[in-house]
């Protein structure tokens, strides 16, 4: 194997998402409704954030 | 919303404040004309308090946290009104009831899972960009290339104002005990991305200790006298967050009413929130207007006029001349633009802001306090016949004047209960350790 033949090349963002963010490109329903528990991502963490008083305005 | 409004001479300052609040669910909206946004800070000296923005800190409703401050405070008093502000924002610098640990760590977790969101979501974008103009990018640079993607965000942030209660050597406190949390987050957020860990940690120091609020946020007005100020003052701060018992604030405003020096005035109106129609009174035009007026006559003089010249003479200019000609008349626009702006500022000084300050200076206690509530009563009604405005001001409007010599007097306060059902609330008033 040529050290050409060893580099992995990215040639869509979505190559490179599925390399390096892989759970969230791939995301599996349990992953899901954790992140939801977490109040994770964000969407979620917008909410949370609401929940620290944005609901309630002045 | 809210609309309130501080108006401050040398006899006293008046707050004045709608009662509307805004509850936000999933269904929608509601609106409520029954908040309190008048407190007095100290039972016993003469400091009011306006709260808008965020009904509560972290979830603790502001009329608590201040009503625990109160009842701490006692009959402690300050040589300055700074000095209660100060003292009311250092209530939280140790371990509290209100703001334990864990409901901290849940703010910083969140706050900082959201800003390492965007910022993936920024080298996302970035990278894609990147993979389209070059048509591909290999595993060998990826390490590099987030590391100068991210170095961008970070030297773009630190150019923010630095929070006064998160000095350097406070943010790396925060990020030493919250070190694990962020590795965590790190962890979840970039998954496999080649990150510095040590730029990443300088990152979230810095969104901790700027000005980088998100959109929630309260404000905070405090006003009145301390033991020495002979004239009333005005300081208002952007409160957003207990983190690591340090509030995250900036101060908005500081109006000190004086003799002497230049930094203190005879009078002044001070609108907060929704502040539109007070500035009109102040300075007879929508402040909207006037901005747009100013940007489209600027275009005009700087691009449109110069365009229409240079049309005129086409075909009779070289290229050369045509661009000399096209950058002085520009350089004239600018300059002409700028003097309408100057006149323009003038003008309204001295035909609306002048008279007005000017009678203000010498209007007695009860005048200032019919004043801030008629331009707090002016928003809400412009709001209610206005189409295109929700009646996001309203309600009763709340009124207190605080004088040197007479206190905290209430001209007009909403209750929620009938007084006269609730005698001993008012016979314990003064009780001790009592927060109402």
């Amino acid at each position: 194997m040529t050290s050409e033949q060893s580099v992995k090349m990215y040639r869509s963002i979505e190559e490179f998402e599925e390399a390096f963010f892989p759970a969230s490109f791939h995301p599996q329903p349990e992953r899901v409704a954790e992140r939801d528990e977490d109040s994770f991502g964000e969407e979620l963490a917008l909410r949370s954030l609401d929940k620290f008083g944005a609901l309630l305005r002045l | 919303m809210t609309a309130e409004v501080a108006i401050l001479n040398r006899n006293a300052v008046a707050l004045a404040a709608d009662s509307a609040v805004t509850l936000r669910n999933s269904g929608g909206q509601k609106i409520y004309n029954t908040a309190n946004k008048v407190f007095t800070l100290s039972k016993y000296n003469p400091v009011g308090v306006m709260v808008f923005g965020d009904a509560n800190l972290m979830g603790v409703p502001w009329e608590t946290i201040i009503k625990m401050y109160r009842s701490e405070l006692g009959a402690s008093h300050f040589d300055y009104l700074e000095d209660y502000a100060k003292n009311f924002l250092n209530f939280f610098h140790r371990e509290n009831l209100l703001f334990p640990a864990g409901l901290q760590e849940q703010f910083i977790k969140d706050y900082l899972g959201f800003q390492l969101t965007q910022l993936r979501k920024s080298v996302r974008d970035e990278i894609a960009q990147l993979i389209v103009a070059k048509g591909e990018i290999d595993e060998v640079s990826v390490p590099g290339i987030v590391r100068e993607i991210i170095q961008k965000y970070v030297e773009e942030l630190e150019k923010h104002e630095s929070l006064v209660s998160f000095p350097d050597e406070a943010v790396a406190e925060v990020v030493a005990t919250y070190r694990n949390l962020i590795r965590e987050l790190l962890a979840e957020v970039f998954e496999k991305l080649p990150i510095d860990i040590e730029q990443m940690e300088r990152f979230c120091g810095i969104v901790i200790g700027k000005r980088i609020f998100v959109d929630n946020s309260s404000g905070v007005v405090i006003a009145g006298f301390g033991e020495k100020d002979v004239f009333p003052a005005l300081y208002a701060y952007q409160c957003q967050a207990i983190v690591a018992n340090r509030m995250r604030y900036v101060q908005t405003n500081a109006t000190r009413i004086g003799l002497t020096s230049s930094s203190e005035s005879d009078a002044s109106i001070i609108p907060f929130a929704q502040r539109e129609m007070v500035n009109r009174f102040m300075e007879g035009i929508d402040p909207d207007f006037e901005s747009e007026t100013r940007k489209y006559l600027s275009t005009l003089l700087v691009d449109g006029y110069p365009d229409l010249i240079l049309d005129s003479l086409k075909g009779k200019l070289s290229d050369e001349e045509t661009n000399s000609l096209r950058a002085k008349l520009a350089e004239l626009g600018q300059n002409l633009s700028r003097e309408f702006s100057d006149q323009s500022v003038a003008f309204r000084r001295r035909k609306f802001v002048e008279p007005i300050v000017e009678t203000l200076a010498a209007l007695p206690k009860d005048e200032l306090a019919a004043m801030a509530e008629s331009l707090v009563n002016l928003t809400s009604f412009k709001r209610r016949v206005t189409s295109a405005e929700e009646d996001t001001v309203g309600g009763p409007i709340d009124v207190a004047v605080i004088s040197k010599g007479d206190g905290f007097i209430w001209i007009k306060r909403k209750h929620y209960f009938d007084p006269a059902l609730n005698a001993h609330f008012l016979a314990n008033y003064f009780g001790k350790g009592g927060l109402r």
